[in-house]
Formats: structure tokens, sequence, C-alpha cells
């Protein structure tokens, strides 16, 4: 009827615009090799925090992301771990490759050498003292990652300092390591054509270098009169920023043992913000820990300045840096810290059977789906891998294949 | 002829007057800022513009991302209305079942569709259905509201002609409240697609999506490229520009009448 | 008269509006005759419109009957309305209009005799140039014809007219008047017609019921002899007129001449 012309126009073009949609050949088909010999694995993003649930409710079949969230899903029972960095192929290429670094912009450095000499100077100390009091740096990540209360789990609760315990087992805190040679990195640079990437443009040593001189005493740390105030984002749901968090709730010994500390300002806080950086007692900076949940985006907000720099995923800060975000890298924080889990019934308990079992998976046209946070070391670790395996990557929900070797 | 071109030459040329003076402020100002992270350039972001078919940082193309979005959101879009629609008529034409339903339409209307985003994961699984679900959530109450609001707002006069007359029950909704409803409606569709376009971005954040106008802009941020950002958005705006222009041209082919009685 | 076509007896009916009780109608009692124009006039508020439904089956009195001659057209629906503000569907064409009580399924009327009628009342009400226009389009005249041509589609046993012609000017009024006149003749219809305007009751009536103040009855039953074409300044005319005027108002009668 006349009157109900409107709907049916609406219905018509509804459907033609749908069938049109779905019908066109998928847009990415001619990149899509053939890849009848190849075994597939699907890889798909998601937030740390999601990942257990999705394992336990099936929707995805192994996670790689970092501690604790690996320890939290073994301890509930959620899923087993079958492979850390060491164990991922290429052999060797990450057993000593930093995962979490210590970011700073060019121009604080520049601006405030002093202070970022100590806040270096500090970063090593504390990373030197989780490794000399395990129990003491576990004891305080538990209380700033998950509180004081026990956790929940499906299946029951946790005690914060057991998840601690079984994850603070993968981890190597060291100041040493040299960032790794990332895939992801070097296939997202060619598209710009001016680019820092190279071991001379990832990191800087004169910072570090200068922390190194102060900490070992010989050098003393020069403070100014102006007092800069430096805002350091971290990502407060990882356990690999434990050297920070002993460094600041800690904070009386490193005050007693080198004379330059971190104190809060509220010092009954569970995770500091606002902390003074005092030197023989004087102020020297405001440094204000801002919690952020992604590595990319705290490494925006530094571009964006309004952080002065951040504790980080080193792949996240590589990838900006790469991309010209104008800041640096000076020093690691620790290595490992990562983690391949699969659910507890899976056919796999290492890497090989592992592989085997992608292999077997996709041979049966059910490809593992394998999720982990983009853009993170981890997603360039099993990238890395299943490429040394032969495997090929899609995004899950496409038929997109990207292989960053 | 000339005449009416020349009236609509002048019309269109008012809004892109603003708009390149605001192209121009923004140019402006990102040469005073100097930081991409702030304030990308124009010229970066039609570089990336004017390459829809290359790769965008590593990914996919602008054209097979914004095909991504497009299928969901208009997916979305139309189950919304194919629900929305018919329980809007429901709810208007009978009291005693809006009795029942309006207050938890109420409750649940303002809840801004990323609310449900937690809720999508654990009841729609990873992938393109907990997407469509936030999409759903988004556009459908626009209509529904409108759907009501349309059918309340339908003369009393003209259901008593069609009374009048011995038009059944079902024939007056037929006749009378749906095509006396209809302009209402069809604003309800205007909005609600302005909605679900926009919650391609958040939908797009949820685990499982690979591809997508709004996956693009999440990556583009975490990768620290806001001209990709920049070009993300413009081409939102530009389809939802589309859009409108198109249900504008509905609302007069079919409801000049509206108004005017 | 002969046989009336519409009886009603003791028609009643009261409004509740919230804590107020309101009747309208105490007790309406008249017969219309087949072929007649019978107009009801009244004070306002005195419940003409509402008696008006009531017989069309809009609304429920509360006591009393209607009686309906069967009549020999088996199937018309028994009567059909025009309101005051026409009430066209504005997404419908004149002709979509005039032929919407055809299609619905009570009338099953076959496709070439719709288009027969609605031919023939496109002719009579002089729309024939405007059948693919909008209701938008017209003037107000025109669309009051309209909706009289949609409300005689259906062949009705009874035409009901609403103050039909109040929201219209003079000249328009008495345009549509004389078209009233003129389908009672084409079309033999029974048309029973409320109205504010005596000229126009005196105008078109055979006769013309006469309500009081609320709660109303029939305070009177006036014959108009006159016939047709009425002069409006006839001395004859006038004075009915001013009888009717009168009696509307509830002021005493004059001593007649």
């Amino acid at each position: 009827m006349q009157g109900l012309k409107p709907i049916y126009w609406f219905i018509l073009a509804g459907c033609f615009l749908l069938t049109f949609l779905f019908l066109i050949p998928h847009v990415t088909a001619p990149r899509f090799e053939d890849s009848n010999e190849r075994p597939t694995a699907y890889l798909l993003y998601a937030s740390a925090g999601s990942m257990s649930q999705l394992l336990n409710t099936n929707q995805i079949d192994a996670f790689i992301i970092w501690e604790p969230v690996v320890a939290n899903a073994e301890l509930a029972k959620i899923g087993k771990r079958v492979a850390v960095p060491s164990d991922l192929p290429p052999q060797g290429k990450w057993t000593d490759a930093a995962s979490c670094v210590l970011v700073l912009r060019d121009d604080v450095t520049e601006q405030n050498p002093e202070v970022s000499a100590l806040l270096s100077a500090l970063t090593t100390a504390g990373i030197n003292r989780t490794r000399e009091n395990p129990e003491l740096a576990k004891k305080i990540t538990a209380d700033w990652v998950f509180g004081k209360n026990p956790i929940l789990t499906p299946k029951g609760s946790l005690y914060p300092i057991a998840v601690e315990n079984r994850s603070f087992d993968n981890m190597v805190f060291t100041a040493y390591a040299e960032p790794p040679e990332s895939g992801i990195v070097n296939h997202v640079r060619d598209e710009k054509m001016d680019s820092r990437y190279g071991p001379i443009g990832r990191t800087s040593l004169k910072v570090s270098m200068r922390g190194d001189q102060i900490l070992s005493g010989s050098a003393v740390p020069q403070i100014t009169k102006n007092i800069p105030t430096l805002n350091i984002g971290y990502i407060p749901s990882s356990d690999n920023f434990a050297p920070l968090y002993v460094m600041v709730e800690d904070y009386q010994y490193f005050c007693d043992r080198y004379g330059f500390c971190l104190v809060p300002d509220d010092k009954d806080a569970s995770r500091p913000v606002h902390c003074t950086l005092l030197v023989q007692g004087v102020p020297a900076a405001h440094i204000n820990l801002v919690p952020g949940q992604s590595g990319g985006g705290i490494m925006t907000t530094i571009g964006q300045k309004s952080l002065e720099g951040a504790y980080v995923g080193s792949v996240p800060a590589e990838l900006q840096i790469a991309l010209g975000n104008p800041s640096s890298i000076i020093q690691s924080i620790n290595t490992g810290g990562s983690g391949l889990v699969v659910d507890d019934d899976d056919p796999c308990k290492d890497w090989n059977s592992f592989v085997r079992w992608v292999k077997n998976r996709s041979d049966a046209n059910n490809p593992v789906i394998i999720a982990t946070v983009q853009s993170s070391i981890q997603e360039d670790m099993i990238r890395d891998a299943l490429a040394y395996e032969n495997i090929s990557v899609k995004l899950y929900g496409t038929d997109f294949e990207t292989t960053y070797s | 002829m000339v005449l009416i071109l020349k009236q609509r030459i002048r019309e269109y040329g008012k809004g892109i007057a603003i708009i390149v003076l605001l192209l121009v402020v923004w140019q402006g100002a990102a040469l005073i800022i100097q930081n991409n992270y702030i304030l990308p350039k124009l010229g970066e972001i039609f570089t990336v513009l004017l390459h829809p078919a290359s790769p965008v940082l590593g990914g996919q193309t602008l054209i097979e991302n914004t095909y991504v979005s497009l299928k969901e959101v208009l997916t979305g879009f139309f189950c919304a209305a194919a629900i929305a629609i018919p329980f809007g008529l429901l709810i208007g034409w009978s009291s005693e079942v809006r009795a029942y339903l309006n207050p938890v339409i109420q409750i649940l209307r303002p809840v801004p569709p990323i609310a449900w985003m937690p809720f999508a994961i654990a009841w729609f699984g990873i992938g393109i259905n907990s997407v469509l679900f936030i999409i759903v959530m988004g556009a459908f109450f626009p209509i529904l509201i409108n759907t009501v609001d349309g059918v309340n707002g339908v003369r009393r006069r003209w259901i008593e002609v069609a009374e009048m007359l011995h038009a059944t029950a079902f024939e007056q909704v037929r006749t009378v409240v749906v095509p006396g409803a209809l302009p209402v409606i069809w604003t309800g569709l205007r909005v609600s697609f302005g909605v679900a376009w926009m919650c391609v971005v958040a939908a797009e954040m949820l685990p499982g999506t690979t591809a997508g106008l709004g996956f693009l802009i999440m990556y583009a941020y975490n990768l620290g490229q806001l001209q990709v950002i920049g070009a993300g958005m413009i081409i939102i705006g530009l389809i939802g520009l589309c859009a409108d222009t198109l249900f504008r041209a509905g609302q007069v082919r079919f409801f000049s009448w509206q108004g005017k009685e | 008269m002969m046989d009336p076509i519409l009886s009603l007896d003791k028609i009643t009916k009261t409004f509740y509006d919230d804590e107020e009780i309101c009747p309208a109608l105490a007790g309406i009692s008249f017969d219309v005759c087949a072929n007649e124009i019978l107009c009801i006039m009244g004070p306002s508020g005195c419940g003409k419109s509402t008696l008006l439904r009531i017989i069309e089956g809009l609304e429920l009195a509360d006591t009393g009957t209607i009686h309906e001659a069967p009549g020999n057209k088996a199937g018309s629906p028994s009567a059909a309305m025009v309101f005051q503000d026409h009430a066209l569907f504005p997404w419908l064409s004149v002709y979509e209009n005039i032929v919407y009580g055809l299609r619905l399924a009570a009338q099953k009327i076959p496709a070439d005799e719709v288009k027969e009628r609605a031919e023939a009342l496109l002719t009579l009400t002089h729309l024939d140039s405007f059948v693919h226009s909008f209701p938008h389009q017209l003037s107000g005249g025109m669309k009051q014809r309209v909706a009289v041509a949609r409300a005689l589609a259906v062949k009705p046993h009874i035409l009901l007219m609403d103050e039909p012609f109040s929201a219209l000017d003079t000249f328009t009024r008495m345009e549509l008047e004389d078209e009233v006149l003129r389908i009672r003749l084409a079309m033999k219809t029974t048309i029973l017609l409320v109205t504010h305007n005596p000229e126009e009751a005196v105008y078109l009536a055979d006769r013309i019921v006469i309500l009081s103040e609320r709660p109303s009855v029939v305070s009177e039953i006036l014959t108009v002899n006159l016939p047709h074409p009425r002069d409006p300044a006839g001395p004859d005319f006038i004075q009915i007129r001013e009888l009717v005027t009168r009696k509307v108002r509830g002021k005493p009668d004059p001593i007649l001449r």
C-alpha cells in the first residue's frame, strides 16, 4: 500500500546492501597465498585481563602473555604453561632479550640529565634489591599488583603470594639486557622511509652510564634548584615491573644505602602515585607514577608530552621509536616474564608438542586460536616462533595472512 | 534549472566554506604545535587517505578496514531495526504491553553500549557476534523510542476514520498507524544509524576483532600514528554524512506531506 | 413519515472526567427518514458531536437503543462520517484516499468496481483534475470534498457530517453546501448534519433537531418546508432562521405573525 512504500524501500536497500557486502569476493583474496601446504594458526588480540576468561570458556585455545597472568591461570587450574621465552625458536633469541625497559623522552633527558641518571640508577638499584631479596620483592609485588585480598578464581580463591612465587620463577631481573630484534618493528618500519631504528637509535647509553656512575659512588649527583615534575607511566597488572614497586615501597633501604631514593608522598597508599626523588634528604624531583593499560598507549602519551617516560614493554617502545617517537630506551628491567598457556586437557606439555598439536588441528580444519596483546613482545615472540616452524599466522576472523619474518 | 543549480551550490558552498576554515585552523594549529602526537599535519592525514589500497601500518588497507566496519554496522543496524520496529509498534499500540515493558526499557536505555562489552564476550563469544551485539544495543533504542512516539503521534482522528470504515485492528495498524508513524520512525532510523556507526570504535575494541576502522584507530593509537587516526575519523565522518544524506533524501521523497497536514 | 431509516430511543451518555461527572445526553429520541437531510443544532457543549459519534459507532451510549432499518443495500455499512478537520490520510493521494474504504477486507469489492465508484465520485465532487494530488496540495474546500467522496465511496445508509464546513471560509462553505444538496439528489443519500450555523441549517435541512443545554434532550424538531433552491435573503428563510436561532439560544418565541 502507498503509505508503506518507505518500508519496502528500506527493506530492499537492506537486503541489497547486506548481500552486496557479504558476497563481495573477499577483498584480501588477491594477497592470500594458497597455503594448502602450510598449516595455519589464528592470532587474536585481547586485553591481558580477558585472556584467562577466554581460555576458560574455550573461545581461544592458547594465550601468550606476561606474568602474573600466566601464573594466575596455572594456579587457578585454568591452564598449563607449555613454553617460556627461552623455549621459543629461533633458539636463544628471546632468552636474553629485554622484556620490559625504562623509556624517557629525549628532551626530558636533555633538560634533566641528573634526574634522569638518578632514575636510572635507582632502577638498577631496585633490580639489584629484587635479586638479593626475592621474598621481600614478591611480597611487595603481590600487594601492589593484587592487593591484600585473595584472588577469586573460577574454582575458588588464591593467595597473591602463591601467584608471585610461581611468577618470579619465570623472570630474570637485569638492567643490561638488549631490546630484541623485533619482527613487528621491521615489518611496520618498511612503511615509513625515515626511521631511527637501529641499535644506536633505540637506546641512549649516556643516561644509563651516568646512572651507573652514581650508583657505584664514583660520581656525586648534582641537583639543581629547579625541581622538575616527571610523570612516569607503567602497567600495574604486570609483575615485570617488580623493581619499580620495590624501589618505591622499600624506599628506606635505598635512602640508607645510597643516599638517594624515591619516597611516596602517601606512604599508606597501595599504589602510590605522587613520589619525591630525594638526594641526601633534599628533593630533586617530583615523580608521579601513572598507571596505564597498554604499552602502545603509554608511548603515545609520552609523545604527547603528558608523560615524560615510562616503564613499558620493549617491543611497544621500539615500535614507536622506530616510527618517530622522540624517546630513547634507557635500560632494561628484566628478561623472560612471559608464558604460553594452553588448556589443561590439551595434548601438549612443551613447545614441540605444542607445534605438533597446532599442525594436527590445522589439518583437521580447526586451527588453533592464540590470543595475545597487540604489538607486545609476546606477539613478536609467537609470530617469530610460528614462522620459524613454518606455520602461517592469520588474524582471527579474517583470511588476512601476516608474516613478519 | 540553472537557478536551482546556483542555489544548490550556494547552499553547499556555505557548508564547504566552514569545513575549509576548520581545515585551515587545524593545519595552522598543527604547524604551531609541531607535535604529531598531539595534532598531526593535514598533509600526513591526506597521504594516508590518498592511498586507500595500500596496507596501513603493516596491516590491511583502508578499503578493507572500511569494508569490515560497514559490514558490521549495517548488519547490526538492520537487525536492530527488524527487532525494534515491530516491538515499538506493539508497545505504542497497546497500553497493556507498554505498562509491562516501559520501566525495563527506561532502565536499559541510558546504559552506554560500551558497558555491555564484558557481557558481549561472555554471551556471544569472540568474533563478529559480540561486535554485532554492541552495535545492536546502540542502534536499538533510538528506533524503539521513535517508533513508540510515532505510533503515539498518529492522530486519533485517522484511526477513527479507519474504524468508521470498518477496518479490523490489524488493518488499522497496517494502513493507518504504520504509515502515520513512519516519518518519526524514519527519523529514528537516521539517528540510530548514526549511533550504530559511532559504536563501531567501541565495538571493535572487543577482543577478537582484527580489522575495521575502530580497530585501526586503536592500533594506530598504540603506535602513536595519529595521522592514521585522523584519516580513520575522516572516513567515519564521510560515511556518516553519506548515510545522513540518504536518509534525508528519503525524507523528502516519502514524507513531504509531514507537517503540512 | 414512512418507515424511518434510523430510530433513536432515549440515548443517554455521561462522561467521567477524573472526578467530575459530566452528563452530556439525557435521553435523546428522534427518527431519521430515508433520503432526508436532518440537521442537529444546539448550544455549545450539548453533546451534538457525541451523539453523532454514538450513531456512527465510535462511542457507546450508556442507555437507550438505536434501531436501524435493514435497507436494501445489503452489506453496506450503516454510517460513514465526515469530520470537521477532513482527516484525510496525508500519505495517500486523492484517489487513494477515496478508495481507502473500498480496499478494506470488510468491503470485498472487486477491483474494477473500485475504479468505477472512484471515478464516479471524482466526477460528482469535481475532483477529476486532482486525482493524483496529495492532500497537502489542496485547499480546505477541496480536502473536504475528498472527505465526502471517501465517505460516500462505501455507499453508507447514512452520511454523517460533524460541522463539516465550520473551518472553511464563507464562499467555500456556500459552494460545499450546494454540493451537499447535489449529492443528496444524485445519490439519494440520507444525511445527518451537525452544525453551529443557523443559516446553513435552514439552507440544507428538511428538518432541524434542536437540542437543549447539557444534559441535553430534544427540545424541538422543526420542519423546514421551503422548496429548493432556497434563497438566504428571502423573508421566509430569514424568519425560520431567526426562529431557529432563538430556539437554540433558549429564548422564548416572539409572537408569530
